[in-house]
């Protein structure tokens, strides 16, 4: 009963820190600029088969294969906030209309990989972790990246500016301090967030075409459940989804986890509405 | 001509769909990516009771009509509660949530085998060949209907609410109005028409696949709604043909199979992206001649 509960509290700590890092990831976009930037979940995917593809049909060692699957998303992710949402915001695009381009993106580049690479899911190659397993890899991975963006944004002048971004976007730049760069840097590390996941999680389970929309869910669920506006309740509400699934999974089975954890998130949006870490919601 | 035939079947299913998921997107504001879902949910209630409980056409569609607007109400349930975004994330959820009941519970559904042998309803003393005229004159009638419905409601104090809910949420709470009330209703309503469109798939197909319902099917209906019209009825006929046609199209084009269905999800993408541009620069453009006036 014991070795079980260690087990379930193990699993949990492994998908847990996974989801609090795309939640994190996602967190810094949607926070500061309020789009429902569905494209991260094909953003991740796009990192995801970057993976599989070098590390399993090109034979690259593990460092460089996560390098350029960090680094790809990373500049995509960039390049689609300088050609698709810059240009809408700017001609005044309503808050519907960007998530609308945002679902277009996502398709587009989700079936651009499944034209590519095929539909059946990409298992990772066994050889890779044999230095040490892959779900404690992505577990020290997961939580040294998370440990150092809490530090970042709660110690330094960029964190600072950071918060005060997702406060008040306005404000600051009458302030003086350019929102351009400061939103061109989080797209930059959102993305490359999501490619850094992708491609743990690839090297652990494989990858599928719409994995990055499960991923996407659990990152929005554990950011709503961890109280908007706060980065560090993105991080606690991922650690809290990822031990309860782990809890389902045993109890259930694994076919059920997202409609629990719809449920919880039901549940908590209406208990609760505020989330975990509870700070008053800013109107989009 | 039987080709005729079935696009004209599947181009009546496709506005049922449209007309009653544009109340939702168009009419209320609230961006749904859980028609799909909806649509599916109430394919299986007609199959389930057709099969199961043997139970002719017409009760059938109306328990599917039920059963939908059920299923309308435990999506605004928690949706119409909270904002923006979160309704979004609702209906994605409920997507998922209801592929994976398709899909898990077998016993039931049939899982990923789909669920076969559904009915067709037929006229008395008509022979085969003409069957699939009949379920197309159906199919016509029942579409007609619901545009009428939708005609109807759209002029009615009950669209006019919605309109003024859609407008400003706030001054139409503030005139003593229930915010949630209203947007359960309409949730509610667009789920049971859209059943309509589920009973007639159902006996079309005779068969049903869980993935006929997934994610894909709510992005094209979406598509649709967006490419045909936000507000008016003729432009979910419009919608309907596009997204109908444009297959079969790409299929003349002499595009293989397996690539074809790829590329149509990007087609459709970059479809709704430009869409977004192109209304964006037309309100833009609109907002600058009314400047300099």
């Amino acid at each position: 009963m014991q070795e079980l509960l260690i087990q379930i509290l193990i699993n949990g700590l492994v998908s847990g820190s996974a989801i609090a890092l795309v939640a994190l990831g996602f967190s810094l976009v949607y926070h500061t600029t309020r789009i429902f930037h569905i494209t991260f979940a094909a953003l991740y995917a796009s990192g995801g088969y970057l993976f599989w593809y070098l590390s399993v049909g090109q034979q690259f060692d593990l460092a460089s294969s996560l390098f350029i699957a960090t680094l790809f998303p990373a500049l995509l992710s960039l390049f689609l906030w300088l050609i698709i949402y810059k240009p809408l915001t700017n001609s005044g695009a309503e808050h519907n209309e960007l998530m609308v381009a945002s679902v277009g993106i996502m398709m587009i580049i989700i079936y651009l990989i499944s034209l590519i690479m095929g539909d059946d899911p990409k298992l990772p190659s066994s050889a890779l972790g044999k230095t040490l397993p892959a779900r404690y890899l992505q577990l020290i991975v997961n939580i040294i990246v998370i440990t150092v963006f809490l530090l970042i944004t709660s110690t330094t002048r960029f964190g600072l500016r950071l918060r005060a971004f997702r406060d008040n976007p306005r404000l600051l730049g009458r302030l003086g301090i350019n929102n351009f760069y400061l939103t061109g840097i989080l797209f930059l590390l959102s993305g490359g967030i999501a490619g850094l996941s992708a491609g743990l999680s690839t090297n652990d389970l494989g990858i599928s075409p719409f994995t990055g929309v499960h991923v996407f869910i659990n990152a929005f669920i554990a950011v709503v459940a961890g109280g908007s506006g706060r980065i560090s309740g993105a991080v606690a509400g991922g650690l809290f989804l990822g031990i309860l699934q782990s809890a389902v999974v045993f109890l259930a089975g694994s076919e059920w986890i997202l409609s629990l954890s719809f449920a919880v998130l039901i549940i908590l949006m209406l208990v609760k509405p505020d989330g975990l870490t509870g700070l008053a919601r800013r109107e989009a | 001509m039987e080709y005729f035939v079935h696009t004209a079947i599947i181009l009546n299913i496709y506005a049922i769909l449209i007309v009653s998921a544009q109340l939702v997107i168009g009419h209320a504001k609230l961006i749904s990516l859980g028609q799909g879902a909806i649509f599916g949910a109430g394919a299986y209630f007609m199959a389930l009771s057709m099969i199961r409980l043997q139970i002719p056409f017409v009760p059938a569609i109306m328990i599917a009509i039920a059963g939908n607007a059920l299923i309308g109400l435990l999506i605004a349930w928690p949706s119409a509660r909270l904002k923006g975004d979160y309704f979004v994330l609702t209906t994605l959820g409920f997507q998922f949530i209801i592929f994976q009941l398709t899909y898990n519970l077998s016993s039931v559904t049939g899982g990923s085998d789909g669920l076969g042998g559904i009915p067709s309803p037929r006229w008395p003393g008509l022979s085969d060949e003409s069957q699939p005229y009949f379920i197309l004159s159906l199919s016509v009638f029942i579409t007609a209907l619901v545009f009428m419905l939708y005609y109807r409601l759209l002029r009615s104090d009950f669209g006019r609410n919605i309109r003024a809910m859609s407008d400003n949420e706030l001054l139409y709470k503030a005139s003593g109005r229930s915010v949630i009330k209203i947007k359960s209703q309409l949730i509610s309503f667009s789920a049971a028409t859209t059943a309509l469109g589920s009973g007639l798939y159902a006996v079309y197909m005779n068969y049903l696949d869980p993935h006929a319902f997934n994610l894909d099917k709510s992005i094209l209906i979406l598509t649709g709604v967006m490419l045909g019209s936000l507000t008016r009825l003729r432009g979910a006929l419009a919608g309907a043909l596009i997204i109908t046609l444009l297959p079969e199209v790409l299929r003349f084009a002499g595009l293989p199979a397996a690539q074809g269905a790829s590329l149509r999800q990007i087609i459709f993408g970059a479809v709704l992206v430009g869409l977004m541009f192109f209304i964006s620069w037309r309100r833009k453009k609109q907002n600058q001649t009314n400047n300099n006036e």
